[in-house]
C-alpha cells in the first residue's frame, strides 16, 4: 500500500475537502447575502437621494434658480456612489449638473455602462412634468468593498483550512500511528514472521484489535508449529518407511513420491515422476511380456472407483529397464469426501520369489529325496502304527508292493517276537519327537526272509497332524562287516603284539648294538692312539718329520673318532633312556655349567649374564645336557672374540616362554640355518672349531621329547642365539 | 718300599699293553699280574685251579677290573669277590671302556671303589693312571693282613 493512499492520508484528504467545500459555501453565502443587502440598502439610499434631489429640483425648476440646486448636485456628487447628476427642464436642456460642461445642452444620452447605470425620475406636479432628474450611481466602490471583504474572506479561508489540514494530517496521524503498528505486525506476519507481537494494547478498540491479532499470531505460530511437526513425522514415515509409496490423481498422474519409490523405480529425484503417468511408466507391460494398458489396471480401475486393491502378481519396471516382481497396495484418496486420487505402495519381493522357488525346488528335491533315497522311508501315523506312505526302497526291503504296503501297519512288518515291544517305541517316539540308531529289530519280508534293520526316527508335523517318519536301513551288509571287521581287530591284536615284540627285540638289539659299540669299537681305537703315541716318544728318533706327522694325525684321527663314538652313543642314549619330569631352576642349571666350563679353561675371560629364577618343569639330567651343549657351543664360538658375552634368558613370545642362550662368537650363516640341528652337520670345520656336529641334534632331540620347540637367529660374525620353549 | 702287586684283568693284549706302559710312563713299578679272563681272575683270587699254588693269603694291592671278560664278565666278578670274606675290603677299580650308565651304577653298587673309563687318548689314560696309582698305592692306606705279616 502507498504511502499516497495511506487511511491517514486520506482521513486528511477527505477532511480537507469537506472544510474546502464548506468554507466556501459559507463565505460564498456571506458574501451572497452581505452583497445583497448592501445592493438593497444602496438601492434605499439612491432612491431616498432621488427623491430629496428631486424635491430639491422641483423647487428649482418651479423657480428657475439653479445656483442653490447646483451646489447641491456637487454635493451630492461627492457621494461615493454617485457618478453625474443631470437636471433637465421641461424642454430636455440641463440646467443644473455636475458636468459643467453639460448645462444647457440637451441632455447626453444616458446609457448604462457595467458598473454604471443611470436612474431617473420625472419631476412634475400635479399639473405637470416640470423636469427630469437623471442620477448616474456606480457600484464601483461597492464592488470594491465586496471584493476587499472577499478576498479577506478567503485569505482567512486559506488560513483556517491550511490549519485544519495539518490538525487534520496530525489527527490521521495520531489516530493510524497504532493502526499502522498492528498494520505492520499484520504484514510480517503475512510475510511469515510467526513471532510477531504488535504491541498495540489498551482498552479501546484498536487496542482490542492489537490484542486479538496478536492472540491470532500466537495461535496460528502454534498451529503452525503443530502442522510443522505433523508433516515432519510424516516427511520422516515416508522417507524411513521401507516400503514405496507415491500418489496419484485421478489420471493416474504421480503427485508425491517417497525416497523408497525412488529407490526400487531407480529414479534420482522426485521429479523424475512427479506428473507423470504412473500405470504408463512403471506398470506398462505384464510379466509375459504382454502390455498391460492403462484401463485394464485393476490397480487404478479400483482407485478410480474409489476401493482398495492388493496384487502380488504384477511385476514394476525401473528406470533403466529392468523391472521386479511387486506387492502393491492401493487405496483411495479423499479430501472433504471427494475422491482426489489413490496412494499406491508397494515392496519388491524378488527375494520372496526367490526363496518360493527355492522352497519349491526343496519340495521337488525333497520329494525326488524321499522318492530315491536309499534308505527306506515310511510315514507312519503315530497311534495306530498304519503306514500312510512310504518309498520305493521300501517296497524293496519288505517285497510288498507300495500299495500293498500302504494298507499295512508296522506292526505285520516285525516278527512275532519283536511286536510286543513296538507301541511302547512308537509312545517314547511320539514323546521324544525323534529316536535315532534303534537296531536289534528285523523285519520280515513277504518272501518269510528276516532282515536286520536299524530304525532312525523324526515326528513331522504336516498341516498340524504328526506323522512319525522312520527311515530303516538294512544293515545285513553292516553286521557282515562288523563280524569281518571283528575277526580283523583279531588280528590286528595278534599283529599288533607281534610287531610290538619285534620292536622290543629290536630295541634290545639296539642297545646291545649301543654296548658294544661302547666296548668294542673304542678299543681298537684304543690300541691305535695309544701304540701310536708310544711310537711317538719312543722311537721318534727313527722317524722322519714327515712320519712323526702322520703319527700325530693318526693319533688325533683316533681321538676324533672316539669323540664321535661318545656323542653318539650320547644322542642314542638320549632318545632311549626314561624321563623324569621334575621342578628344575633352569638359572642355576646353567650356572653350574658355565663354572664347569670356566675351570676347563680358566684362561678365557667371557662375561655371562644368566637370569636368574627361570624355573622350568624338565628331565634334569637331559636338560644338563641341553644347558652343556648350548653353553658350550657358545664357550666354543666366541673363542676368537676379544670381549665374549654369553647369556641365558627368557622372553616371553605369543604367551609362551622361551628360553634362549645368546653369544656374541662366530655366528653362522641363516641360509644354512635348517642344517644346524642334524646330525653330524658342522657349518665349521674342524680347524676353525673343534666338535663332532651332535650337540645341536642332542639338543633338538631332547627339547622334542619334552614336547618343546627349538630354532635358532644368527648372523656370521654376530653371533647366535638358540631359542627353546618347554610346555 | 714293599712291592705291592696289582692285579689287572684284561682280555686285550693291546689294552695290557698300554695300560703296562701307562703304568711304566707314570713311574709306577709295582708287580702287575695280568689275568685274561674272570675264571682265571677269580681262580687267582681265590688260590684255586691253575692258581692253587699260590698263597691265597698274599693279596694284591688293588684289582684293576675290565667289565667286558670272557667266560665270567667283570661284574660277576666283582660281585663274587665282594660275596667273599676274603676281598670284601680288597680296592677294586672297574676299568673299561663302557661309558653305559648301568655299567656304572651296576659296579658302585656291587662295591667298585672306583669306576675308570678308559679313553681313547692314551695321553688322557696316562693322566688318569697316575692319578689313580698316586691314590690307591701312595696315599690309600692298604688294610691289615689278615694272616701274618
Amino acid at each position: 500500500m502507498s504511502p499516497r493512499l495511506s487511511l491517514k492520508y486520506r482521513i486528511a484528504l477527505v477532511i480537507f475537502v469537506l472544510e474546502v467545500v464548506m468554507m466556501a459555501a459559507v463565505l460564498w453565502r456571506t458574501l451572497s447575502v452581505s452583497l445583497e443587502s448592501t445592493i438593497t440598502q444602496e438601492a434605499a439610499t439612491q432612491e431616498m437621494l432621488l427623491e430629496l434631489v428631486s424635491d430639491l429640483g422641483s423647487t428649482a425648476l418651479l423657480t428657475g434658480e439653479y445656483a442653490d440646486i447646483q451646489i447641491y448636485l456637487e454635493q451630492v456628487e461627492s457621494k461615493p456612489t454617485v457618478e453625474r447628476v443631470h437636471l433637465v427642464d421641461v424642454n430636455n436642456a440641463v440646467v443644473a449638473s455636475t458636468q459643467v460642461t453639460a448645462v444647457g445642452r440637451p441632455l447626453p444620452a444616458i446609457e448604462d455602462t457595467g458598473e454604471r447605470y443611470w436612474r431617473t425620475r420625472e419631476i412634475g406636479t400635479a399639473a405637470g412634468t416640470l423636469g427630469l432628474l437623471a442620477i448616474e450611481f456606480s457600484n464601483a466602490s461597492l464592488m470594491q468593498a465586496y471584493e476587499r471583504a472577499r478576498n479577506l474572506g478567503i485569505v482567512i479561508a486559506a488560513i483556517g483550512m491550511l490549519v485544519i489540514g495539518i490538525v487534520g494530517v496530525l489527527t490521521g496521524f495520531a489516530l493510524t500511528r497504532r493502526l499502522d503498528r498492528i498494520a505492520q505486525a499484520a504484514r510480517r506476519f503475512a510475510a511469515g514472521e510467526l513471532t510477531v507481537n504488535s504491541g498495540v494494547h489498551g482498552g479501546d478498540e484498536l487496542g482490542a484489535l492489537g490484542q486479538t491479532i496478536d492472540d491470532m499470531v500466537q495461535q496460528v505460530a502454534h498451529s503452525q508449529e503443530h502442522l510443522h511437526e505433523q508433516s515432519e513425522q510424516i516427511r520422516l514415515l515416508m522417507d524411513s518407511t521401507a516400503e514405496a509409496i507415491y500418489g496419484v490423481d485421478l489420471e493416474g498422474n504421480c503427485i508425491f513420491a517417497n525416497p523408497a519409490c525412488l529407490r526400487m523405480l531407480g529414479h534420482e529425484r522426485d521429479t523424475d515422476l512427479i506428473g507423470r503417468n504412473m500405470h504408463e511408466l512403471i506398470h506398462h507391460t505384464r510379466p509375459d511380456g504382454m502390455p498391460c494398458p492403462l484401463d485394464s489396471c485393476q490397480m487404478m480401475l479400483a482407485a478410480q472407483r474409489g476401493e482398495s486393491a492388493r496384487s502380488d502378481q504384477e511385476i514394476h519396471w525401473r528406470a533403466d529397464g529392468t523391472s521386479f516382481p511387486v506387492e502393491c497396495w492401493s487405496h483411495p484418496m479423499r479430501r472433504d469426501g471427494e475422491l482426489i486420487g489413490a496412494v499406491v505402495t508397494f515392496i519388491d519381493i524378488t527375494e520372496r520369489r526367490q526363496a518360493e522357488a527355492a522352497l519349491e525346488e526343496s519340495e521337488i528335491k525333497h520329494y525326488s529325496l524321499f522318492e530315491n533315497a536309499n534308505d527306506a522311508i515310511y510315514l507312519i501315523d503315530p497311534v495306530t502304527a498304519g503306514i500312510l506312505d512310504c518309498n520305493k526302497k521300501a517296497a524293496e526291503l519288505d517285497g510288498y508292493s507300495i500299495d500293498e504296503l500302504k494298507q499295512m501297519t508296522v506292526m505285520e512288518l516285525h516278527p512275532e517276537g519283536e511286536r510286543d515291544a513296538l507301541p511302547e517305541n512308537f509312545r517314547d517316539v511320539l514323546e521324544r519327537g525323534s529316536a535315532s540308531g534303534i537296531s536289534g529289530m528285523h523285519h520280515r519280508r513277504k518272501d518269510g526272509a528276516q532282515v536286520p534293520i536299524e530304525v532312525n526316527a523324526t515326528i513331522i508335523e504336516v498341516g498340524g497332524k504328526k506323522i512319525n517318519l522312520s527311515i530303516v536301513r538294512d544293515i545285513t551288509e553292516r553286521r557282515r562287516a562288523e563280524a569281518e571287521l571283528e575277526r580283523h581287530r583279531e588280528h590286528l591284536e595278534e599283529l599288533v603284539e607281534e610287531r610290538t615284540n619285534e620292536l622290543t627285540a629290536v630295541n634290545r638289539e639296539l642297545e646291545t648294538f649301543a654296548y658294544s659299540v661302547s666296548h668294542d669299537l673304542r678299543a681298537p681305537l684304543r690300541s691305535i692312539n695309544g701304540f701310536s703315541q708310544a711310537l711317538t716318544e719312543d722311537y721318534a728318533q727313527g722317524l722322519d718329520a714327515q712320519g712323526r706327522d702322520y703319527l700325530a694325525r693318526v693319533i688325533e684321527a683316533s681321538r676324533r673318532m672316539g669323540e664321535l663314538i661318545d656323542d653318539l652313543l650320547t644322542l642314542s642314549r638320549i632318545t632311549r633312556s626314561e624321563m623324569h619330569q621334575e621342578a628344575v631352576d633352569l638359572s642355576t642349571l646353567a650356572g653350574e655349567v658355565m663354572a664347569q666350563l670356566r675351570e676347563h679353561q680358566p684362561g678365557r675371560r667371557v662375561e655371562a649374564v644368566i637370569t636368574p629364577g627361570m624355573a622350568v618343569r624338565a628331565d634334569r639330567r637331559l636338560l644338563r645336557v641341553v644347558l652343556e651343549n648350548l653353553l658350550g657351543n657358545a664357550w666354543k664360538f666366541t673363542g676368537n672374540c676379544a670381549e665374549a658375552r654369553i647369556e641365558c634368558g627368557c622372553e616371553s613370545i605369543d604367551g609362551e616362554p622361551v628360553y634362549f642362550v645368546r653369544d656374541n662368537g662366530a655366528g653362522f650363516d641363516m641360509a644354512y640355518v635348517d642344517k644346524l640341528f642334524g646330525a653330524f652337520q658342522r657349518l665349521h670345520s674342524v680347524d676353525e672349531f673343534e666338535g663332532t656336529g651332535i650337540g645341536l641334534a642332542t639338543v633338538q632331540r631332547v627339547i622334542h621329547r619334552h614336547g618343546g620347540r627349538v630354532w635358532a637367529e644368527g648372523a656370521v660374525n654376530q653371533g647366535a642365539t638358540i631359542y627353546f620353549s618347554l610346555p | 718300599m714293599e712291592q705291592r702287586t696289582i692285579l689287572l684283568v684284561e682280555d686285550n693284549p693291546d689294552d695290557e699293553a698300554l695300560t703296562r706302559r701307562a703304568l711304566q710312563q707314570n713311574k709306577i713299578h709295582n708287580t702287575l699280574f695280568v689275568v685274561h679272563d674272570g675264571a682265571e681272575a677269580l681262580d687267582y683270587l681265590f688260590a684255586s685251579g691253575a692258581y692253587s699254588a699260590r698263597d691265597a693269603d698274599s693279596m694284591p694291592e688293588v684289582v684293576l677290573l675290565d667289565l667286558k671278560l670272557p667266560k665270567i664278565d667283570g661284574l660277576e666278578v666283582l660281585r663274587r669277590m665282594r660275596a667273599d670274606e676274603r676281598t670284601r675290603l680288597l680296592p677294586v677299580v672297574v676299568l673299561t671302556s663302557s661309558n653305559e650308565e648301568q655299567d656304572i651304577v651296576s659296579s658302585y653298587r656291587l662295591g667298585a671303589n672306583s669306576y675308570i673309563r678308559k679313553p681313547v687318548d692314551f695321553s688322557q689314560f696316562i693322566d688318569t693312571v697316575r692319578q689313580l696309582g698316586l691314590y690307591w698305592l701312595v696315599l690309600n692306606v692298604p688294610l691289615p693282613r689278615q694272616r701274618g705279616g
